[in-house]
């Protein structure tokens, strides 16, 4: 997901948020375990051979890389969906089909299940967190919209074998207690599923859709349909995992296969995960497109009689790829900007990280009006955003495609838990999505680029993150955060910031060996934080957790700065001229704040000679003295901009030259508006 | 005549240029002023920084939302405060102006700031009457927003609160304008007959306004558009044909734009007069 779309398009970004949320341990679903602590990483249990939905013991490096084999993916369940859409009362009428497969080793009577449409209602524990803290698209404090009201209703609930147990749902709350969130229930079954069993539910539901609100909803006759039907927990780590939906979270959900069958208007245009084959036209003016996908976990689609259904292809080492970009009316001039930049970042991330397995991608372009549903990501389909206006050199298209595609890596293949570790998802991803804009637009102008006016994306990911660097570790579950601004901030902006200064330390070949290591080795399972953590240190060859303790499961603040540079005669008491040529020359450097890195300073001397030093950063300061003919003019800590966390870089350098250029040039745009502001007042008098 | 009274003001403009260099070097420095303490306080954030480099060659926003999120650069109150002040010195001298103009000659100072002075309060007053004015035009804008956002939203057609926003603008820009010649007409009549009651005066303009409202309104947005051509056509020069780190030609261009707005507006009063004394003076002697 993308975090940008409300501040469209001109997005210096984020989010206004006001109040924190307390949250009370889960206590009523003893069968669920939501993971409560806020941890620094831990090594995870050892897995057990029989538990394939838990990450597997890591496979070497050099073993995972040959060609994938069907499945790639340990398939635990099987969705039949058939689903027909009424447009006028913008609901959906489904039968589900679920089958499920024992792999947990043991006997399991309880499963929880995903409602997730339920949390557009107004005592939703996702509506509370919105109304306190904000979210993307809307404010803190907002009032309750009727058109975003969305639910989603099980008609009937029966297990295969063992009969109707509709009357034994039962709504859980295993994060905070809301006895009024209908975003999770759970069956009990009358017989236990033995291990290594199928047990199949038969669900009939009714979906409300909201209007268009993160992520999802109709908007006219426009349709994203996601997170739309119930969809059963994970069971990972020996518990099942099944969070309520929240303000801040995103998704987690085991892999299989999906065959679904959507019924709309004859004039509509679908798209959907997965491939399209068959279409079959109905006699009550209706048509049903059938959809599927398998070695994926979540299924989306979507639906307007508007699309303009644009086709490409792209071949990488996997093979082909079916690209579909679903344009809305008065978006064609981006049309190429899109394809741009999806094939630009599937070409990145094949040769970077590893192959996209899979034969199709489809890009949804919301209409005006629409973009809350735009900048998610599902497998094999995300959603952009544009609007009819976008300057070329604005690339937020483009920024949104890139990091929506590459959650397809970390999200849709790397699926991590989304609730838990966002960091793993969004924050890797961002720092991908940094990575893949910079070699496409060229770095420093990766986000805007017009007339001299430039930014670039890492950048900007640097400010979000010094926004608000330390209030929340990224470890912290992803509704836990003080508020969104700060989920925000620190699960995209400081992961990004926090792995480009890692490239820093390691070097970018390293980290690219590394990320790449990490996809192969967990694409197609649930890996966890201390699973990437430990990848890293082993491709780099060193013990990396002095940095991973203070950057990722600390909140340490880095700052060095230049205190002062100095040169005076050796002989300063000898009136000046007199004694001699040499000076001593001092450079002090100032720790600032509680994070400790090995830093260089660069010292320039006014002969042109240039000396680099060396510091472990571990004292409060340090000052490096020179006894020369020569005059200190200026010092440069980080001279190669390596270590994107420093929070200052202005105090970074210092000169003894006034450098007067930029305050200038400021200084006379400033005077500028200001003098025009004044004429344009006073037309007043 | 509507070609003369416009080339007649430009003339009057030109006689009483003192007037114009004048009023763009309070302008100037009273900004320069305003601004000091903002870029005196970025000085002392990266005035001995290589990091601000960025700055010169180019223009990184990243550098620069990055410097104003130091706590030590000035919010910029001074900078707001600026055009208020300047507000408050065109009444002072308002006055002034138009009684030079009327006069066609240079007035000396004391008899300069007499006529501001003299027509300060009424000045004032015409103002608070033309803020009285324009806030129901400022809740029908708003209004009018409004209902453009939710066509931008609403509507299957992506342009169409654009096009809704765009034509209300210009629409709203006009009726300013008209708004503003009405009041101006009633400052050239206060100044004219030096009467005291400013709503006689209002009453009076807006029945020759209304009455003259081709010619009047002519002269005074043919000024108008050809301002803003000139914004345009130096911002598109500026924008294509002046590097970055050219910062003496920027703010030569910036300063000729300012005095270019300012001359148009002298050059509406001038005009304003010039028709005044033609159309009804030589009916109404005074
Ligand atoms: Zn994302």
């Amino acid at each position: 997901m993308r975090r940008s779309s409300r501040s469209y398009p001109m997005r210096f970004r984020y989010f206004i948020s006001l109040a924190s949320m307390a949250l009370v341990a889960a206590a009523a679903a003893p069968s669920l375990t939501a993971k409560r602590q806020a941890r620094p990483e831990t090594a995870k249990p050892a897995p057990k051979a029989a538990e394939p939905s838990q990450a597997p013991s890591p496979p070497p490096a050099q073993s995972i890389s040959g060609p994938l084999t069907r499945p790639f993916s340990v398939r635990v369940v099987a969705y039949e969906i058939n689903a027909k859409l009424d447009p006028k009362k913008k609901t959906i009428d489904a039968t589900e089909t679920l089958r499920y497969h024992n792999l947990t080793g043991q006997p399991l009577d309880t499963f929880p299940f995903h409602l997730y449409l339920n949390a557009f209602q107004p005592q939703s524990t996702f509506m509370t967190e919105v109304h306190q803290m904000g979210t993307r698209g809307t404010d803190s404090g907002s009032g309750w919209n009727p058109a975003h009201y969305g639910a989603i209703t099980v008609k009937s609930f029966a297990i295969e074998g063992m009969g109707d147990i509709t009357s034994q749902i039962q709504f859980i709350h295993p994060d905070d207690q809301n006895v009024n969130d209908r975003t999770v229930f759970q069956v009990k079954l009358p017989k236990p599923v033995a291990p290594n069993d199928w047990v199949t539910f038969q669900i009939a539901f009714h979906d409300q859709l909201p209007e268009v609100m993160e992520r999802t909803g109709y908007k006219r006759d426009f349709f994203m349909v996601g997170q739309w039907f119930p969809k059963v927990g994970v069971w990972w780590h020996g518990a099942w995992n099944c969070h309520q939906f929240h303000a801040n979270t995103e998704f987690f959900a085991d892999f299989g296969t999906y065959d679904v069958h959507i019924t709309v208007p004859v004039n509509y245009i679908t798209g959907a995960v997965g491939d399209k084959v068959s279409t079959t036209r109905n006699p009550d003016g209706t048509k049903t497109v059938t959809y599927q996908a398998a070695d994926i976990h979540d299924f989306s689609w979507t639906a307007s009689p508007r699309f303009h259904d644009v086709e490409d292809s792209w071949t990488g080492s996997a093979g082909l790829v079916h690209i579909h970009l679903l344009m809305s009316p008065g978006h064609e001039s981006t049309t190429n900007r899109y394809l741009h930049a999806l094939k630009g970042a599937l070409s990145y991330f094949d040769k970077t990280y590893g192959p996209y397995p899979y034969d199709t991608i489809t890009v949804v372009d919301p209409p005006n009006g629409a973009l809350d549903a735009g900048g998610m990501e599902y497998p094999t389909l995300i959603t952009a955003g544009t609007s009819w206006w976008m300057p070329k050199g604005v690339l937020e298209p483009e920024v949104v495609v890139v990091h929506e595609f590459g959650h397809q890596y970390w999200y849709g293949m790397v699926a991590t838990n989304e609730f838990e570790d966002a960091w793993l998802d969004e924050g890797i991803n961002t720092y991908s999505e940094v990575k893949v804009m910079d070699a496409l637009y060229g770095p420093g102008r990766s986000a805007l680029n017009i007339h001299g006016l430039t930014a670039s994306d890492g950048e900007e990911q640097r400010l979000s993150y010094l926004s608000l660097p330390d209030t929340d570790p990224l470890t912290r579950f992803a509704w836990q955060y003080m508020n969104s601004q700060a989920y925000g901030a620190v699960t995209y902006g400081k992961t990004a910031t926090m792995l480009l200064t890692l490239e820093g330390v390691i070097g970018e070949q390293t980290m690219q060996r590394a990320m790449r290591t990490y996809f192969l080795r967990y694409r197609f399972s649930h890996p966890t934080g201390a699973d990437f953590l430990n990848t890293l240190n082993e491709v780099a060859g060193q013990n990396l957790s002095w940095y991973f303790d203070q950057a990722v499961s600390g909140t340490n603040i880095l700052d060095y700065e230049v205190l002062s540079i100095r040169s005076s005669g050796v002989k300063w008491w000898e009136p000046r001229g007199k004694g001699g040529t040499l000076y001593d020359d001092t450079v002090l450097i100032h720790r600032k704040g509680d994070f400790v890195f090995p830093i260089q300073v660069r010292v320039r001397f006014d002969d042109g000679k240039i000396v680099n030093a060396q510091w472990d950063g571990r004292d409060r300061w340090i000052r490096f003295s020179y006894v020369r003919p020569d005059q200190v003019i200026s010092a440069e800590i980080d001279p190669e901009h390596k270590i994107w966390l420093d929070r200052n870089f202005f105090n970074n350098s210092r000169t003894t030259d006034f450098q007067g250029l930029a305050v200038g040039k400021l200084a006379v745009y400033y005077q500028i508006l200001d003098q025009w502001a004044a004429q344009l007042v006073a037309w007043l008098s | 005549m509507r070609t003369r009274a416009a080339s007649a003001g430009f003339g009057l403009l030109l006689r009483r240029q003192y007037l114009l260099w004048w009023i763009f070097a309070v302008n100037f420095v009273l900004a320069a002023l305003a601004t000091l303490p903002t870029a005196l306080s970025m000085a002392g954030v990266m005035g001995h920084s290589l990091y601000s480099n960025r700055l010169v060659t180019g223009f990184d926003v990243g550098v620069l939302i990055e410097l104003l999120m130091r706590p030590q650069v000035n919010g910029g109150t001074t900078l707001a405060l600026f055009p208020l002040v300047f507000l408050v010195f065109m009444l002072l001298v308002e006055g002034g102006i138009l009684v030079s103009y009327r006069q066609d000659r240079r007035l000396g100072t004391g008899e300069f700031f007499g006529a501001g002075g003299k027509f300060f309060w009424r000045f004032v007053r015409l103002m608070v009457c033309m803020l009285a004015v324009l806030v129901p035009l400022f809740f029908a804008w708003g209004a009018l927003s409004n209902w453009s956002d939710r066509l931008s939203s609403n509507s299957p057609n992506p342009y169409a609160g654009f096009q809704l926003e765009l034509s209300g603008g210009v629409i709203f820009l006009l009726v300013f304008l008209a708004l503003r010649l009405w009041f101006d007409m009633a400052q050239v009549r206060l100044v004219a007959t030096e009467e005291r009651s400013v709503l006689r005066a209002l009453r009076w303009a807006l029945g020759t306004t209304l009455r003259s409202f081709g010619s009047l309104y002519w002269l005074f947005l043919r000024i108008s558009l050809t301002s803003w051509i000139v914004l345009v056509v130096v911002v598109w020069i500026w924008m294509n044909f002046v590097p970055h780190e050219h910062m003496g030609l920027s703010f030569l261009l910036g300063q000729f734009v300012l005095l270019f707005w300012l001359a148009a507006r002298l050059w509406q009063r001038a005009g304003e007069t010039v028709w005044y004394e033609r159309r009804i003076e030589t009916v109404l002697p005074n």
